[in-house]
């Protein structure tokens, strides 16, 4: 009794000390609750494709052969009735377990922890392309409002969006590649240089982790088109919404004020206008990392890019169910987690946004 | 106004600090290959499912890895796909019935890790295939027993007569593995190894076979590297250190090979290839593919009555625009004059195909008094682009005489499921050889595979069920051969299932490298290339 | 002896390379120092826009012409840091919305310090200190807390309140008020405006207050420049304004705007509405709404000629001459 009103007193107490802990808390608690969820969407989604594992794994003979498919489907436990193998599999995934494998025979975790860091380094370098140039085009549009670079900037961010992504692709590996040779292929190293040991495994830093600069130089010369190409189209995305949230900002007597004030004009662009438009630019970039997830299914094909978007394609094709389920939760958690990391930003930034 | 033009640096600047980043990395270009390595582009998804011979194996595009890495008791000579020769064996007999085979080893061979290889090895690698039941466990179908009576000499007995065995231990899946390494990593050739072996993701980090090259690092959907093996016992050392089997969309092999050195691309559109034949440096070949486009009407009236009807069915093959198809399948591409492909013992010539004759076809469909004849046309979206293009032509072919063809294009893992249960009414799909042995096209005979799927069981034609099955038993190759000749003239004229292409690949080369050739068996051989 | 800012023949171009629209034109006046000069006008009539010129920081897309001239510069011609050396340290402006005048997402105490330390080259504690004395001047209560406080925190009298301290805080010269009471309680209105007559009389602060309202007008300014449509239409002292007053408009406006006394004749709005930049009238602008309009008025803009001793109008026809139809 006094132990439940001394634990609801420190909740108050912490929910009034530290709000954002508090939240954080709460969010990553509604987590677990909705990545089960998801696995039952997914797990249900999955199961009722009208394909069957065993045929898609088992080549055209051996399908035929009630022994293979047999001992195929007691391998994945795909012979009990579908309710009891969705619990085993939340059983295992609360341990963690997120089940073997069927193309790679390795865990899917493993798998995860070896596939997300091409994308995270890939995906993440795009955003970090796509916020400069976007957030810096924007701005620089709005501060010319229906001029010249305007004007341009919105014809190039009308073509960012539309230009499929796989053209566009293959336009910069023909001229930056073929035709002038500046940036090499595809892969994220060239064929004969050897990769460096798998720290965090994102090949430009573990090369200079490893002290082997050449190495680093062409894991970022490897990453450069990928990234540019995936950056492209939220590029687009970004420098619009930036364009738009700059100029309603400029609207507002406070950038007058601050110029009035007689404030550096950098002071006046950053600490006052970005920071105004801040909220909005990370709405899209929140929205922005969605896409670029999702184009790094096509980049990473395209790239010969070892991510997850390689990993989910050949899962789905090969309907390997565990690591499609696996590819799911993880993107739906990275959403997730965007997500609050959206919110959370909200409240540290902007300090009339309460959390709820 | 000031605030206007620091908003324009701003961009300014992070254009130029990407542009920058562009230059500083300079002039890396290239698939950086030397003189000791060979870069071989692939479209391949090769996991380590595909890196164990008894689970993967019969990936078309894994193939050329497994014969790198693993040896097996027979192969091919010269593109001879007639008659297996000695490679781990030195010699094999059969018994006069055909159903016991002895195999005398070399006794000069070792693993790569320099274990010499034994009759033990064999036995395991055999039955450890058998037991785990897995993809390509049916190539042990037959077999009843792998014996070893010394340490040189191995013994297979199969159920039934089976001439085409020895063709059958030339296909990658049997290959000879290190029993001992195996082992020692969760490898097992027990009865219940499709419970208990574990060797599989091992075998993603390590070759234990005797070929002229071994696995150094495998990449799951980026690349595969294999080195020289040091313990390599053939006579022809490997020419490279090191070879890279990179995975690569079809789209940037194009890029690639114009940019490389020392490197093949094997997954480039014919015609795109052919028309690299111009540009300076390269080599194109092109050639068809053993996996064989047919197209099928179920016989089965409970799935079709029009698709059963034979006057119907006769009128399909009668008025298919064979040539039309076969441009249409583009360069390299070569009409399926009988199932059975090109090279292979039993193969029809050219001449004996099927020929178009519009007159003949529409006559049957008068015959068949149905009006207005409507079959639907199932196939596979997304496994090869000229599926669809051939689909559209087979419909407005059959159009001319008057049947009408729906398409029905399905996912591919969907499409599969409904024509492997024999549900299509009419289907356009393909088959790979498991085996370059015309025994592996007993699946088109009635009640065969693929007869089946096509609702012909072997009650429908008992006549030619018999045929194929004397064929299938015939022991003297030269025999065997006439006789696959004489069952495909049949099918031809009998048959619901109606071979169409063989369809062209492409294998395109920098020009300064030799012994890029093709084998339907294990489409490139590594260690024949060489630079000139 | 010369003024402490003398604006000469200033306009106001919108758009003047794409289309052109004239918002303020050929407006000029003086301001001493200590000197109180009120700018009426209606709604639109371009008050913002001259504000906005003299402090040097015209939207995007404007252009000014004329001169300003303060401290034997014109500040039209200065540019980067000469000009920021005049923009809140030497000439300060009070904004007309409360609500979006103060940046949402900064303490107060940022906004009233960054400047300080910008121009006045104190550090951060001295630059709070003076910070807690100016919100104290403007009656804000608790001012340590308000330091730390955001805009959406206070009412907006109080932020009416802040933004005069803000502006304030550099000890400038001249003081652009642009409705710096519109949105204050009488009381509070009263101590602003004490504040802004203790400010001109002890440091000699010169204010340009903008302003609908009489009472504030009459109460605090030596004189009254009366805009319409981006012109001045009247300028004069300002007890002649309410009874000396010679252009129609200005009298319309006068009797449109609410008086302290309450007494006299009831509210009169003005007919018509003012016209756009875009579709400004020939000749007099107000030509339309005016009671007292001959022909001659739509054909030539009407030049503002000194009628008297300090005051200037542009109606060259005088019709309250016999006294008037008042
Ligand atoms: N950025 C701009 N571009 C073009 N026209 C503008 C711009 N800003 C204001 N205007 C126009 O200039 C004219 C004068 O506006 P201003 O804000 O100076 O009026 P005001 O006298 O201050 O009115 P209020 O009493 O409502 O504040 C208005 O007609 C307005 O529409
Ligand atoms: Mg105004």
């Amino acid at each position: 009794m006094t132990m439940a009103i001394l634990s609801v007193r420190a909740l108050k107490r912490a929910r009034t000390r530290h709000p954002i802990a508090v939240f954080v808390i709460r969010r990553l608690l509604a987590l677990v609750a909705l990545a089960l969820g998801i696995s039952l969407v997914s797990f249900v989604l999955t199961h009722l494709v009208p394909g069957n594992p065993a045929v898609a794994n088992l080549g055209q003979q051996a399908s035929n052969d009630p022994a293979a498919v047999h001992a195929f489907e007691a391998r994945y436990g795909l012979d009990k009735p579908l309710p009891e193998q969705y619990v085993i599999y939340v059983g295992h995934l609360l341990h963690g377990d997120l089940g073997v494998s069927e193309q790679t025979q390795r865990p899917v975790l493993t798998d995860m922890v070896s596939y997300a860091p091409p994308t995270a380094e890939l995906a993440l370098t795009a955003m970090f392309i796509a916020v400069v140039v976007g957030v810096g085009l924007g701005l620089s549009a709005a501060l010319r409002h229906n001029g010249w670079l305007d004007r341009t900037v919105r014809i190039f961010t009308l073509v960012g969006v539309s230009i499929p992504i796989f053209w566009f692709a293959l336009l910069a590996l023909y001229i930056f590649y073929l035709r002038f040779g500046i940036l090499p292929g595809v892969g994220r190293l060239a064929p004969t240089v050897q990769p460096p040991p798998t720290v965090t495994g994102f090949a430009t830093i573990d090369s200079l982790l490893a002290g082997q600069w050449s190495t680093f130089v062409d894991a970022v010369s490897h990453l450069i088109l990928p990234a540019v190409v995936l950056a492209a189209p939220v590029t687009s995305l970004i420098t619009r919404f930036a364009r738009a949230a700059v100029l309603e900002v400029l609207g507002n007597d406070y950038v007058n004020a601050a110029r009035a004030k007689g404030l550096p004009t950098h002071t006046v662009l950053l600490r006052h206008v970005l920071r105004a438009a801040l909220s909005s630019i990370i709405t899209v970039a929140g929205l922005a990392l969605a896409n670029v997830l999702t184009g790094t299914v096509l980049v990473e094909r395209i790239f010969s890019w070892p991510g997850i978007g390689q990993y989910a394609y050949n899962s789905a094709i090969n309907l390997d169910l565990p690591s499609i389920m696996g590819a799911t939760l993880f993107v739906a958690i990275v959403y997730t987690l965007t997500n609050l990391v959206v919110d959370v930003l909200y409240t540290v930034i902007d300090p009339r946004v309460r959390l709820a | 106004m000031r605030i206007r033009n620091v908003g324009v640096l701003a961009g300014l600047l992070s254009f130029v600090s990407i542009v920058a980043a562009c230059g500083s990395t300079g002039s890396s270009a290239g698939s950086g290959s030397s003189g000791s390595t060979l870069v071989v582009d692939s479209k391949f998804s090769f996991t380590s499912k595909d890196a164990d011979p008894a689970r993967g194996g019969v990936d078309f595009t894994a193939v050329p890895l497994f014969h790198a890495m693993y040896d097996t008791l027979l192969t091919f000579a010269n593109n001879d796909y007639t008659k297996p020769v000695a490679s781990l064996a030195s010699s094999f007999t059969p018994s006069a019935d055909d159903k016991t085979f002895t195999f005398k080893l070399r006794k000069d061979v070792t693993f790569s890790n320099g274990d010499p290889m034994t009759s033990a090895d064999v036995v395991f690698s055999f039955l450890r295939l058998q037991n785990v039941k897995d993809t390509p466990s049916y190539l042990m179908a037959g077999v009843t027993s792998v014996t070893a009576p010394d340490t040189s000499t191995v013994v297979i007995k199969t159920a039934s007569p089976d001439p085409a065995l020895p063709f059958v231990l030339t296909n990658p899946a049997m290959a000879v593995t290190n029993a001992k390494q195996l082992q020692a990593h969760g490898g097992t050739d027990a009865q219940d190894g499709s419970k208990t072996d574990s060797a599989t993701s091992w075998l993603g980090t390590a070759s234990v076979g005797t070929g002229p090259y071994v696995l150094k690092s495998y990449s799951a959907s980026a690349q595969v590297v294999l080195t020289a093996n040091p313990h390599y016992w053939g006579p022809n050392k490997p020419h490279y250190k090191t070879v890279v089997y990179s995975a690569v969309d079809p789209d940037t092999q194009a890029l690639n090979i114009r940019r490389g050195t020392n490197a093949v691309a094997l997954d480039i559109p014919t015609t795109q290839a052919s028309g690299m034949k111009s540009l300076h440096g390269l080599s194109v070949q092109l050639f068809s593919s053993p996996i064989s486009l047919f197209l099928f009407m179920n016989s089965n009236p409970a799935i079709s009555s029009t698709a059963a009807n034979p006057d119907i069915q006769n009128a399909v093959r009668y008025g298919l625009d064979y040539t039309g198809l076969i441009s249409l399948a583009g360069p390299g591409s070569a009409r399926a004059a009988g199932i059975v492909p090109p090279g292979f013992l039993g193969a029809l010539p050219q001449s004996d195909a099927i020929k178009t004759d519009l007159a003949k076809a529409k006559q049957y469909v008068q015959h068949s008094g149905i009006q207005n004849p409507t079959l639907q046309l199932h196939y596979q979206t997304g496994t090869s682009a000229i599926v669809q293009t051939l689909a559209s032509r087979i419909q407005s072919g059959l159009a001319q005489v008057g049947i009408t063809v729906t398409l029905t294009p399905q996912s591919a893992i969907v499409g599969l499921q409904d024509y492997r249960a024999g549900k299509d009414a009419m289907g356009l799909f393909n088959w790979a050889p498991d085996y370059p042995d015309p025994n592996d096209y007993l699946a088109f005979i009635p009640g065969g595979t693929v007869g089946l799927r096509a609702g012909w069981p072997a009650s429908a034609n008992p006549g030619l069920a018999a045929q194929a099955a004397a064929a299938a038993s015939t022991t003297v190759d030269r025999d065997r051969g006439a006789k696959y000749v004489a069952l495909q003239h049949e099918l031809n004229l009998a048959s619901p299932i109606y071979p169409l292409v063989f369809p062209g690949e492409s294998i395109v080369s920098t020009s300064n490298l030799s012994g890029v050739q093709f084998s339907s068996v294990w489409y490139l051989d590594f260690s024949q290339i060489k630079n000139k | 002896m010369t003024a402490l800012l003398e604006v000469r023949r200033l306009g106001v171009t919108a758009r003047p390379d794409t289309a052109p629209v004239t918002i303020v034109e050929d407006v000029s006046f003086t301001m001493e120092r200590g000197e109180v000069l009120g700018l009426a006008g209606e709604s639109g009539s371009g008050k913002t826009m001259t504000a906005l010129a003299l402090m040097g920081i015209l939207p995007a897309q404007s252009r000014a012409t004329g001169e300003v001239r303060f401290a034997d510069e014109d500040v039209l011609k200065l540019r980067g840091r000469a000009l920021r050396q005049i923009q809140g340290r030497r000439i300060a402006m009070v904004f007309q919305d409360p609500s979006s005048a103060l940046h949402p997402m900064l303490t107060i105490g940022r906004q009233m310090t960054e400047h300080m330390r910008h121009h006045l080259g104190i550090d951060r504690r001295d630059s709070e200190q003076r910070a807690l004395d100016l919100l104290d001047q403007v009656r804000i209560p608790d001012p340590k807390a308000a330091l730390k406080a955001f805009p959406h925190q206070f009412s907006g009298g109080m932020r009416q309140r802040i933004q005069i301290a803000i502006a304030l805080a550099c000890e400038p010269d001249v003081l652009i008020a642009d409705e710096p009471t519109t949105a204050l309680d009488v009381t509070i209105q009263a101590g602003v405006l004490r504040l802004l007559d203790g400010l001109r009389r002890d440091r000699g602060l010169a204010v340009l207050l903008i302003t609908h309202d009489l009472a504030v007008l009459s109460a605090l300014a030596d004189r009254v420049v009366v805009m319409y449509a981006g012109r001045i239409v009247e300028s004069c002292a300002v007890k002649e304004l309410a009874t000396g007053n010679r252009h129609p408009y200005t009298r319309a406006l006068l009797s449109s705007l609410p008086r302290p006394d309450a007494r006299g004749p009831a509210l009169v709005p003005i007919g018509g509405t003012p016209p756009s930049p875009a579709a400004r009238p020939p000749g007099c602008a107000f030509n339309p709404r005016c009671d007292f309009a001959v022909d001659a008025c739509a054909s030539a803009v009407p030049p503002l000629v000194e009628i008297g001793q300090g005051h200037h109008s542009a109606c060259p026809l005088d019709p309250f001459a016999d006294g008037g139809p008042r």
